[in-house]
């Protein structure tokens, strides 16, 4: 049991980590980056490639793949997103575009790697540790403590900072940002950029657990966009606990019903969360002035 | 009366001349296609009329209806195992499977549409992807029934006895398929498909139409669906075999795909986007490693390109197709006299209402009567809580406390199409037009209330069905040409000047047959001329027995139109009476004009 919870918490973090960067670009947007699975897929391609093929070390990897990573979030806003201006509610242009930039992401990745997944070496090496009387490996650690970090950062940056509220500024109304002088554009790029850098570094995260391939986030990728909503679009807090509640769920099911059915379970909650509780866990819902 | 109500071919332009030809060319070439084109390629072509079966429901819900599915696949998939698992362990023929198929995915359909009700978007494409995901999934699990990753084998389609040959079956597809296109031309024509441009267009208005959301929504969903399950039936038995990857998610992508480059939103545009996208690719196989690739650049391509589709791009090009000819009688008394028994009684009563947003209290305890058949008018500063008034009368907002009874009936608690249909037209302050339906279609919606005939009537144009529609668009002419609209009835209402937007407005609502008109601010945003026009058309309602209950700015034009003059101030009544009255109030000049110090200033 106990082993159930941490593996349930380790993948629950991975889905966190997807949704928090999912969610900084709502945050400012007000869309939801449906290439973002693919970008984490990226993340852990070019790691394969920088730390298994080159030969680098991982902190290096890490930050080179982030660097990487971040810059084609931003292509991807200029490509799929910006061309749809300011009033991105209005029209579902901009879902159709990433959904196609990911398709485009993950066919390109085929050709030049393979759809073959590949080891990748995990963080703190194989051996299992012991920890009340649990076995543990150390990259499960390090995948729990690295989420909690980054959600806790995106948290104050959010809730806490000026630039936080910025950001949230441009989500609610692009054009009067604009006239209080924030550069509502740099705020846009900023969050890409962002999420771009946590989509690589869940991909290094991901890939020892999953292997590297081009298909290693089709499904991974459904639930990070799962726990945002689950948790409440907008909310740091929620996107994290909302990753959590799904891995626990999923590894609940794999025991109590069958593995095969974990997926659909998974889905089923948050079609059900989404229908009942669309605004999420942590969100209050407002009504609309007509 | 034809369709279109266009008298005969002589009266087509042009453009509309070479498009029946070409339509005309394009079903004789399917007609023969057998006859000259070899085995593979005729199995191909039936292909593509098994996916148009689908698109062209999809498009019902994504094109018309504005409800983006990721899940089509999903009931393709569920439609192909229905027939599969009853033709090969029940041993059932095909042409029993086939409905069973569409019954059973038209019922997912409705499953699938209950969350729409709440919400749409990017909310709903989560949804139905997840749907799509788990009806996979089960494909794959449920080994007992499915036969699981090996897949099912299926029986060939037999007509008395003998199994159908490829010819046969290309013949099979292409009769469902027209008689799909036939089908969806027919609702999309009629009032339901009107209903579903309204809601994409603008959820709110076409709620406030008398278009129950809930009902039309899921319509869409099933007819979609049920096409869906049909398309999926066929191809089970096209197939001879079918596994689970053959429904996944990037093929639910490939159908949107489909209508995204033809051109969402009109009944050719699946055509042309399912032909070329499944014809095409079979001449370009040295690119079939960059298939899929090409597919994702197609989409972003096309949604920023092109985001009418081919279709949007011809009809820019010309605009002359759509054209809608004047009925030889253009009535001179459009609205309908209000035969209403109120003639002295209170129309609408509202008791100590009172409406909170929040700590905020919009309306604060407000009580007011509205005499029938005269000209009740609202004013009051900006924040006063007027437009919030109207939003309560007409039930887009639910007061917190209070009453609202209309012709004695209370009001409270329904929806706003229930208190449209009950005889409550209304305008809003920010202009609400459908955007991307004709001007002459907008009035229509309008109509809504008074068709009655049920979809097969539709479907198959039963004389009272074309008798409601005949009535429907001789009054929307006939309205258009009361307001000064009538030249620019084919055009799309986008196009209209803000003004003329506030006018059609009006038309629209009138087109209810309302006994109580809701105008939020009509003459803002127009001219002297246009104001003077505006005030006749007031003045014309009245006469015709309609209540008309009036927020405006202009006070010169509120104190001539008006019988009775409330002002509101911080959400509660300041005043009322006659306009001289009203305007001699000491405190309604305090309000407005502010005290004599603030004036000194």
């Amino acid at each position: 049991m106990p082993e159930l919870l941490i593996s349930g918490l380790v993948m629950g973090s991975i889905y966190a980590l997807l949704a928090l960067a999912i969610n900084i670009i709502y945050s400012t947007t007000g869309i939801i980056n449906f290439a973002h699975g693919e970008l984490v897929m990226l993340g852990g391609m070019f790691g394969l490639v920088l730390v298994v093929n080159t030969g680098l070390p991982l902190a290096v990897g890490i930050v080179v793949a982030g660097g990487i990573i971040a810059v084609l979030a931003v292509v991807l806003y200029y490509s799929t997103i910006k061309p749809f201006g300011d009033n991105l509610g209005g029209s579902l242009g901009w879902l159709m575009a990433t959904l196609g930039a990911g398709i485009i992401f993950r066919n390109v990745a085929m050709l030049i790697w393979g759809s073959h997944p590949r080891p990748f070496p995990p963080l703190g090496g194989t051996e299992l540790i012991n920890i009340f009387g649990v076995n543990i490996l150390p990259h499960e650690i390090w995948v729990l403590v690295i989420t909690f970090l980054i959600a806790i950062f995106f948290n104050v940056v959010l809730d806490k900072t000026i630039l936080g509220s910025a950001i949230k500024a441009t989500a609610s109304n692009r054009n009067t940002t604009r006239l209080m002088g924030i550069s509502a554009e740099k705020m846009v790029l900023a969050c890409f950029g962002m999420s771009g850098a946590v989509a690589a570094v869940a991909g290094f995260l991901i890939s020892p657990i999953t292997f590297a391939g081009p298909e290693m986030t089709v499904s991974i990728g459904l639930k990070g966009f799962g726990a945002a909503i689950i948790g409440g679009l907008g909310s740091s807090r929620g996107a994290f606990v909302g990753g959590l509640i799904l891995g626990i769920l999923e590894a609940l099911s794999m025991t109590v019903i069958t593995p095969g059915y974990k997926d659909a379970i998974v889905f089923l909650v948050m079609i059900l969360t989404i229908t009942i509780k669309p605004e999420g866990i942590f969100n209050v819902a407002y009504e609309k002035k007509v | 009366m034809k369709r279109k109500f266009n008298a005969s071919i002589g009266s087509l332009n042009k453009e509309q001349k070479t498009l029946w030809i070409i339509a005309g060319i394009a079903v004789l070439a399917f007609l023969f296609a057998p006859a000259v084109i070899e085995s593979y390629f005729l199995r191909i072509v039936s292909l593509a009329l098994i996916y148009l079966i689908l698109t062209t429901g999809l498009n019902i819900i994504a094109g018309y209806t504005g409800q983006v599915s990721l899940g089509q696949a999903g009931l393709y998939g569920i439609g192909a195992y229905t027939g599969a698992i009853l033709a090969a362990k029940l041993g059932l023929p095909f042409w029993i499977c086939l409905p069973a198929a569409m019954a059973v995915a038209g019922l997912f359909g409705l499953v699938l549409g209950a969350p729409t009700l709440k919400v749409s978007g990017h909310y709903l494409a989560l949804i139905t992807i997840g749907f799509g995901v788990i009806v996979e999934k089960i494909l794959v699990e449920w080994q007992s029934l499915t036969g699981g990753p090996m897949g099912l084998a299926v029986p060939a389609v037999t007509l008395f006895g003998h199994p159908l040959s490829e010819q046969e079956f290309y013949y099979l597809s292409l009769g469902l398929c027209l008689l799909t296109l036939w089908i969806t031309n027919n609702i999309i024509r009629s009032y339901f498909g009107r209903a579903f441009s309204a809601i994409r267009d603008n959820e709110l208005a076409a709620s406030c139409m008398g278009i129950n959301l809930t009902r039309y929504k899921l319509l869409a969903f099933v007819l979609s669906a049920v096409l869906a399950g049909a398309a999926g039936c066929l191809y089970a038995f096209y197939s001879a075999f079918i596994s689970p990857d053959s429904f996944s998610f990037s093929l639910s992508i490939f159908f949107l795909l489909t209508i995204i480059v033809g051109g969402a939103g009109t009944i050719v545009g699946p055509i042309i986007g399912t032909l070329l996208l499944v014809i095409i690719p079979e001449y370009l196989h040295f690119l079939d490693k960059h298939r899929l690739t090409i597919y994702g650049a197609l989409l972003i391509v096309s949604v920023i390109g092109l985001p009418q589709g081919i279709v949007g791009a011809i009809r820019k090009k010309l605009p002359r197709i759509v054209n809608f000819l004047p009925p030889e009688d253009v009535s001179a008394h459009p609205i309908s006299r209000n035969a209403d028994n109120y003639a002295t009684g209170n129309i609408l009563d509202m008791q100590n209402v009172t409406k909170r947003f929040g700590g905020l209290t919009a309306i604060d305890n407000f009580s007011m009567t509205i005499k029938s058949k005269t000209v009740h008018s609202l004013i009051g500063p900006n924040g006063a809580g007027k437009s919030t008034l109207i939003n309560i009368i007409n039930g887009v907002y639910h007061p917190d406390e209070g009453k609202v009874t209309f012709r004695e009936k209370d009001l409270i608690g329904y929806k706003p199409d229930r208190i449209a249909l009950a005889g409550i037209g209304r305008t809003f302050q920010n202009v609400q037009v459908f955007r991307n339906l004709t001007v002459l279609e907008n009035v229509m919606v309008g109509g809504h209330g008074k068709h009655k005939s049920n979809i097969c009537a539709s479907i198959v144009r039963t004389v009272k069905a074309r008798q409601e529609e005949g009535t429907s668009y001789q009054q929307a002419w006939s309205l258009l040409k009361f307001m000064g609209l009538d030249d620019k009835a084919s055009e799309y209402a986008a196009s209209l000047s803000a003004g003329q937007q506030r006018l059609l407005e009006i038309a629209r609502a009138l087109a209810m047959e309302p006994k109580l008109l809701l105008l939020d601010e009509p003459a803002a945003g127009l001219n002297d001329t246009e104001i003077k026009h505006l005030m006749q058309i007031i003045k014309t309602i009245k006469e015709n027995g309609i209540t008309v209950f009036l927020i405006e700015h202009h006070i010169d034009f509120v104190m001539d139109v008006s019988d009775t003059v409330t002002v509101l101030n911080f959400g509660s009544k300041l005043a009322e009476g006659k306009p001289s009255e009203v305007q001699a109030n000491p405190d309604v000049i305090k309000a407005y004009l502010g005290t004599e110090e603030a004036e000194l200033c």
